[in-house]
This record gives C-alpha cells, sequence and structure tokens, in this order.
C-alpha cells in the first residue's frame, strides 16, 4: 500500500511538471508582448532587437536545465545537440555568440527586473511582480 | 571547460605572485584578472576520423590516404580565443592543427585571426585573416559538429584551396518580416601554398583580388544562400613547367589557370524543421584560360529519430567547357622563339551516392559512420580513358567546446 502511496504521488508530481509552462519573459518596461517567430529569432541570434527597436540581449538557463529544454521545444523545435551544432556554425564564422547562461530561474529573474535590455524564459510558476511574461 | 580554464588561469596568475605581496591588495587584483578574463571565451572542435577505401585509386578530394586504414588523414581540431576589447570591438584567434601535416599547411598554425567592430546592431565590419565564404557550407566545412554529414559534399567543396584570406568584410543584416537577409560582402587577397608546393619557384604566389559578394535569406525553417566570388589565380605559365627526360616541357593543372580569373556562383537552399533535414546546392566554376569551367550540385535529405538522424546524399560534378578548351589559351614561348600550346583536354565525370548516420551522444559529442560510393569517368576531348569507381567506409568522433 505504502509503495502505491509512493508511486501515486510520483506520478502526479510528474504530471505537475509536464503541465508546467515555460514563459518568455522581460523586465517590466516592456510593454509589448512576443510571437513565437519573434521568440525564436531572438534566441537563434537572428534578431538583436524588440519590432519596436529596443536592443535586447538574451539569457540560457543551464543546458542541463529541464526549463531550457521545454523552452526550446517549444519555440526553436531544437534538442540541446542541435542547438550546439547551430551555434557552432555562428560561433566557428564569427557570425554570432552564444548567449550568456545562468544557473537557475532566480538569477534570470534578478538580472532581467534590474536590466530593461534583457529577456530570459522560466517556469510560469516563478513569475514574480518584479518581471512581465512576453510570451508563452 | 571555459569556467574551468579561467580559474585554472586565475590559479596560476596567483601562484606566480610574489607571496610577500600585501594581502589588502589581492583581492582587487582577483577582481581585475576576473573581469579581464571575463572578457575572453575560448571555444574548439575536434575532428577524429578513420576510414578504409576499398580500393587504392583516389577518392574524391581529402580522401586520397584511405587506401590503408587511416585514422589520421581527416583528423583535425581548433581552438578558438574570442576577446571583447570594448563594447563594440572584439579580437578572435583561431588556431588549427593537423594529425597529418601537407604540402600547403602546417601542422599547426593560425586559421583565423581578425577584428570585428560592430557597427550598429545589424552592421558588422571585419578585417584580418577571414573564411572565404565561398558556397553555403564553406565557412565551417572543418567543423564537422556543425554539420549532418561526416564530412561536407567534397566534389562540391573540392575547389577550396583559398580557405581564407586578408582583407576586409562587411556584414550587414536586413529584417524583412520574420525573415532575416545577410548580406556578406569582403574583398583580399592570399598566398597560395598549394600553387608555390606545385610550382618550380621559390616566389610567392599571391592570390589577389578575391572578392565576392553572398546574401542568406533565412526564414523559419528555411534558409536560402546566393554568392558570388572571383579571384585572380597567382604565377605564369612558366611557373608550373617541367621538362621531362625526352626534353619535351610538360604543364601541371594550376598552370592551365596561372594568371587568369575564376569566378564561383552557388545557389543552395536548407530546409530543418528539428526532424528533415535537407540541404541542395548548385555550383558553377567558370574559368578564363585553359582551365576548366565546372557544374556541380548536390541533394541531401536526413531524418531525425531521437538522438539519430540517418541522412542519404548524393553528389555529381562534370567539366562544361569542354570545346572552349580545345583551342588552347595556354601558350609558352621557347628561347628559341617558338610556340607550344598546352591543351587541357581531360574532362570528367564524378558522382558520389553517400549513406550514413549522426548519433548525438551528448550535446556536444557526436559519432557519424558514412559508406560512400565513388564513381568517375575521365575523358580527354578524344576519347574515354578511365573510368572506376571505389568505395569508401568512414566513422567519425566529433565534438565542440
Amino acid at each position: 500500500m505504502k509503495k502505491l502511496l509512493i508511486l501515486a504521488s510520483a506520478l502526479y508530481l510528474q504530471a505537475a511538471f509536464v503541465q508546467a509552462e515555460v514563459v518568455v519573459i522581460g523586465n517590466t518596461s516592456i510593454t509589448s508582448t512576443l510571437s513565437a517567430s519573434e521568440v525564436k529569432n531572438l534566441f537563434l541570434g537572428k534578431r538583436k532587437s524588440l519590432p519596436d527597436g529596443t536592443k535586447i540581449a538574451v539569457i540560457e538557463q543551464a543546458k542541463d536545465s529541464p526549463v531550457r529544454e521545454a523552452f526550446h521545444s517549444k519555440f526553436t523545435k531544437k534538442t540541446q545537440a542541435q542547438l550546439s551544432s547551430y551555434w557552432t556554425r555562428l560561433v566557428f564564422t564569427g557570425k554570432g555568440k552564444m548567449p550568456e547562461e545562468v544557473s537557475n530561474s532566480e538569477e534570470i529573474i534578478n538580472m532581467i527586473s534590474t536590466n530593461p535590455g534583457l529577456i530570459g524564459y522560466i517556469d510560469s510558476s516563478e513569475v514574480t511582480d518584479g518581471i512581465v511574461v512576453l510570451a508563452k | 571547460m571555459n569556467r574551468k580554464l579561467k580559474y585554472t588561469l586565475i590559479a596560476s596568475c596567483l601562484l606566480v605572485q610574489p607571496t610577500f605581496t600585501a594581502y589588502a591588495n589581492k583581492d582587487s587584483r582577483i577582481d581585475n584578472i576576473i573581469e579581464k578574463l571575463d572578457k575572453v571565451k575560448i571555444s574548439g572542435y575536434l575532428n577524429l576520423t578513420a576510414g578504409k577505401a576499398k580500393k587504392s585509386i583516389y577518392f574524391a578530394s581529402n580522401t586520397d590516404g584511405y587506401e590503408d586504414f587511416s585514422v589520421t588523414a581527416e583528423t583535425w581540431g581548433g581552438v578558438q580565443i574570442d576577446f571583447k576589447a570594448t563594447e563594440k570591438l572584439d579580437f578572435t584567434l583561431l588556431t588549427k592543427f593537423y594529425a597529418e601535416s601537407r604540402d600547403y599547411d602546417e601542422a599547426f598554425g593560425v586559421d583565423l585571426a581578425y577584428l570585428t567592430y560592430q557597427l550598429t546592431d545589424q552592421t558588422k565590419i571585419r578585417a584580418g585573416i577571414l573564411r572565404v565564404p565561398l558556397y553555403k557550407d564553406s565557412d565551417y566545412k572543418d567543423t564537422g559538429f556543425a554539420q549532418l554529414w561526416l564530412r561536407a559534399p567534397e566534389l562540391v567543396y573540392a575547389n577550396n584551396k583559398v580557405q581564407r584570406y586578408t582583407g576586409l568584410e562587411i556584414l550587414q543584416d536586413f529584417y524583412v518580416g520574420d525573415g532575416t537577409i545577410q548580406v556578406q560582402a569582403f574583398y583580399g587577397q592570399n598566398e597560395d601554398l598549394r600553387a608555390k608546393a606545385a610550382s618550380n619557384s621559390n616566389k610567392n604566389f599571391i592570390i589577389d583580388d578575391l572578392m565576392g559578394i553572398h546574401a542568406t535569406y533565412s526564414i523559419n525553417e528555411h534558409l536560402y544562400k546566393m554568392g558570388v566570388t572571383t579571384r585572380t589565380e597567382p604565377g605564369d605559365l612558366e611557373d608550373f613547367l617541367s621538362i621531362k627526360t625526352n626534353g619535351k616541357p610538360t604543364l601541371h593543372a594550376y598552370g592551365y589557370q596561372a594568371g587568369y580569373r575564376q569566378t564561383f556562383y552557388s545557389l543552395g537552399y536548407g530546409y530543418d524543421d528539428g526532424e528533415w533535414k535537407v540541404d541542395i546546392e548548385t555550383i558553377f566554376e567558370t574559368a578564363t584560360g585553359g582551365k576548366s569551367d565546372n557544374g556541380k550540385y548536390y541533394a541531401s535529405v536526413g531524418y531525425r529519430f531521437d538522438a539519430i538522424t540517418p541522412y542519404v546524399m548524393y553528389q555529381y560534378r562534370e567539366t562544361l567547357d569542354d570545346s572552349k578548351r580545345f583551342k588552347g589559351a595556354n601558350v609558352y614561348v621557347h628561347t628559341d622563339g617558338t610556340e607550344q600550346s598546352f591543351f587541357n583536354a581531360k574532362t570528367a565525370e564524378q558522382s558520389i551516392i553517400s549513406v550514413g548516420a549522426r548519433y548525438d551522444i551528448s550535446s556536444n559529442l557526436a559519432i557519424k559512420v558514412q559508406a560512400e560510393r565513388y564513381d568517375v569517368e575521365n575523358y580527354t576531348i578524344y576519347e574515354k580513358i578511365q573510368k572506376n569507381d571505389n568505395t569508401l567506409y568512414s566513422v567519425s568522433l566529433q565534438a565542440v567546446f
């Protein structure tokens, strides 16, 4: 019985995790939202500004982060290996620089809430007052 | 890796500091070193390839060392250091090493070294030793991990003796709807070490007026690239002449193009939706003088099943101006005033069909296997002189950091 309860709890937690949604966040000074293709262009280094001209740098979560995998599966449609292959092309041709990586969502929120030129992504359950959701 | 390297460098710097330095200064020194090292990014790639050809005949362009099993013919790597000098100015140095040295490339040396000035968000100017973006995938063809295939299409990318140049380049992005058009224009020159290796003289061979303009349009899963590059080949016909024991002069293949202009046109398309990967490219190489014009193309398709992506690729190359070359553009005047014409009578049709797979072991390490069949028919203008085929099996471990 105890084993069954543990199993049920594990399945419930897993289901809750799967249902969590990754959202793109920015500083509260950003007033517009972003389309999926705009998010893709920014996170693949094809654009360096928002449609209104605001200069933007993107922040990635750590390579082994499940949120990172969920974000790229949703927006860029690339696995971590495909992403690495993509950036390799840009880095070794000097046509692009890999985005900065930070270790957790808290760090991303802190950076974005104090810098209007940064965007990143976190799990929707982690959204706080100091940031806005730009895309989900 | 990058971070570990930085910490190692910091530790090394601290170790060599005199021990009697006041502790009060240590924190500021560490901050200073960290600040400087944060401006440095180190990345690298490695291709470790082994192969075995069925027959001991020349196989396409890069793979003529494979009549015996070889683990060094296509093994190489590179380390790139990016230094951010100011907010807008970067310096990049890429060093490359080969497991096997060759006549025209040192086993270890500087591959690229350039300054980048970010004029605006959409405009970059670069100067120094830069990569020639001859065809769709030329500027990263040695970085195996960046490609689906084990090796870039050899028949198409074979005429790549000029992989870099010393000069100036401008990169300009134009935003069109959801897509981006990147225009790359460049001008420069480069020493031709292959011509030097093929010549009978000790002079320097400089490929001059190397210039081109390329445009890449990328939108969603689609990429379209078109470009034109032109260059003047170095040297004179006499530099590539050798006299046989019977007194007759013979001309090395480089002699037919010496002093003449070559132009390369390319049109490519790529599709990548995360599952399907399609690449198609067609190329025309035109040459004044006696060198042959070439028509080339390749088509490739792969499909991703989780971490494994099997693929097939077909490549074809043929000489195009066979009848025109019969007239002969290469004339040698002997010391007694008599003239001798050289005719580049050789023509060819080559094809390669490849089947392979890429397995991503991790996000920065892949193993690839590839089997390919090579068919060639060589003619002179008058007759067929050779028909041959070969099969090559290769395995490669490719990594980036």
